[in-house]
């Protein structure tokens, strides 16, 4: 019998595939080119002030998006449509399902996120940004990744929907609040971490941890959640 | 693929087995053991054939009492389910992939070296007799394709207890027939097979042991001939549409097997222990009397009827 990460890996095989024959990729990619045309734009204006901190929000509203695109869809879709019992009765960990389905989908979506960082950084200053804004979105990917795997996990039907709203209406609202309720946002640690934001004065250390809690916390509930399920 | 022997207990014993789903009831107060070869599970749509299955699968946890696989509970461990192979009822799967594909990757997941296996996904393909259409996407399948795909991510890993929920449903009646001999030889080559079906001739095309199931209960089990003969201790109904519905009644009212006769609205329902013998008699009556028969039906061939009456016999 497989071990559970050998078996994460086929099953990380087996989501990409999936997910290069469907158009997801595809979208992602436009959606994750917005913010260069946005910082190319507003080059072209003149308007140079605060571009990072401008392009940052893009990609705040970004994280939103592609991570519930990819995990809450493939999670979601899986359960919803009972392929799961595919997997299931297999001799297969539930939390290897899991795992393989973020070690395929996470690092994709953070290469997008921050592939798209870099390239409307250069785009909008011609400069390249900092290491810890690069880390910071990288890390911030894969935390939202696994806040779509919690937010899927419990409601699978609408993960994709709920994540992305939780996100904007939740995660991203309260991220900006002058208050400690901003540390249970995800986008608030993040730029902690990412120190592109000046008004923010938290340690980048402190977001690194920020992300990691909040990570381990979603990740935690999907886990549990996926244990617990039937098919 | 090789005779394997049941383990000491039964292949599957289940205990005061139930299961519901919030307050609906799925499986209720089932005892049962199965010790091998081929059974097919038997009741209508909602009885809980898929409920039990899917208990077998490890798919669902039991909510009361207890069901082993091979002595182990299917649901919390891994390494049984490594012996089961299942198909599921429904048609969804990952489209996206070729029938190869996905065959292989059940094989993988399913405990096959990545090495053998593609090999035993062909093998397996080729067992349900679909290799020409291995590198075409699934998304393309008819039903009786998906079927037989379906039923190839269940044998690839060589399982030793195959379970199939309505294999048969949806295909044509070819297909029917060849997936009927594929499923006979994987128990002839010495698997243990369970085998849903709501169509109690297409159980009996596959084997004469069946388990009866309705309500979520075990109605009854053994050989098919019994319940056959269970069933046949109930009268048989035969409903009439004529323009004579008394002389019909009157033609057969002194024959020892008729058991009631009621009159309806546009006909005469008939109640007998002897349909060969009734159905004989009737068309003696209609054409010496030449009545005009409208319609001529048995509620009976309904199986939900059947069902009715094998669970008053247990009341």
């Amino acid at each position: 019998m497989r071990s559970g990460w050998s078996t994460a890996l086929v099953i990380a095989q087996l989501t990409l595939v999936r997910l290069f024959r469907g158009r997801a990729v595809w979208v992602s990619v436009v959606i994750a080119a917005l913010p260069i045309v946005f910082a190319s734009a507003v080059r072209a204006q003149g308007q140079h002030s605060n571009m990072q901190v401008d392009v940052l929000v893009f990609q705040t509203l970004l994280l939103a998006v592609l991570p519930a695109m990819f995990v809450a869809s493939s999670i979601g879709e899986d359960i919803e449509d009972r392929t799961t019992t595919y997997l299931w009765s297999r001799p297969v960990p539930r939390w290897s399902v899991l795992a393989g389905k973020l070690v395929a989908l996470a690092p994709l979506s953070a290469a997008l996120v921050v592939g798209s960082w870099i390239a409307s950084v250069f785009a909008g200053t011609h400069a390249m940004p900092s290491g810890l804004s690069i880390l910071a979105l990288a890390t911030g990917a894969i935390a939202v990744c696994l806040v779509s795997a919690g937010i899927a996990s419990l409601v699978p039907k609408h993960g994709m929907p709920l994540t992305i709203a939780y996100m904007l209406f939740f995660d991203i609202p309260v991220g900006v609040m002058p208050v400690s309720l901003a540390e249970l946002s995800v986008t608030h640690q993040l730029r902690a971490l990412a120190q592109v934001v000046p008004e923010i004065r938290d340690a980048p250390s402190g977001g690194a941890i920020g992300l990691a809690v909040l990570g381990t916390i979603w990740l935690g509930i999907a886990l549990w959640r996926i244990r617990r399920l039937e098919a | 693929m090789t005779r394997t022997a049941p383990s000491a207990g039964g292949v599957v014993v289940a205990e005061n087995c139930s299961k519901w789903y919030g307050h609906v009831l799925g499986v209720s107060d089932v005892s049962w053991r199965l010790r091998g070869g081929i059974v097919g599970l038997l009741g209508p749509n909602g009885a809980g054939k898929s409920t039990l299955i899917k208990m077998m699968a490890g798919l669902l946890r039991p909510s009361r009492g207890s069901l082993a696989v091979f002595g182990k509970s299917p649901f919390d461990d891994v390494g049984v389910r490594r012996r089961i192979g299942y198909a599921p009822e429904h048609d969804k799967t990952w489209d996206e992939l070729t029938a190869l594909e996905l065959v292989t990757f059940m094989a993988r997941l399913a405990g096959v070296d990545d090495a053998k296996a593609q090999a035993a996904a062909k093998d397996a393909i080729a067992q349900m007799g679909m290799t020409d259409a291995m590198h075409r996407r699934v998304r393309g399948f008819s039903k009786g394709m998906r079927q037989r795909t379906k039923l190839a991510t269940a044998i690839a890993h060589d399982p030793d207890f195959l379970l199939f929920d309505e294999p048969l449903t949806g295909v044509d009646p070819v297909a029917r027939v060849d997936i009927v001999e594929r499923i006979r030889k994987l128990a002839a080559a010495g698997k243990t097979v369970v085998v849903s079906s709501h169509v109690l001739y297409e159980i009996e095309a596959l084997t004469s042991e069946i388990v009866v199931i309705y309500r979520g209960q075990l109605l009854a089990e053994g050989n098919v001939y019994e319940i056959r003969r269970l069933i046949d201790r109930h009268p048989h109904r035969i409903r009439i549409e004529c323009d004579r519905p008394r002389t019909v009644a009157e033609s057969l009212a002194k024959s020892d097997h008729v058991a009631r006769i009621v009159f309806e609205r546009a006909g005469v329902l008939i109640e007998t222990r002897d349909p060969d013998r009734c159905y004989d008699e009737l068309a003696t009556a209609v054409v010496e009397h030449g009545v005009h028969v409208s319609s001529l039906s048995s509620p009976d061939n309904n199986l939900g009827a059947v069902f009715e009456y094998l669970t008053g016999e247990r009341r």
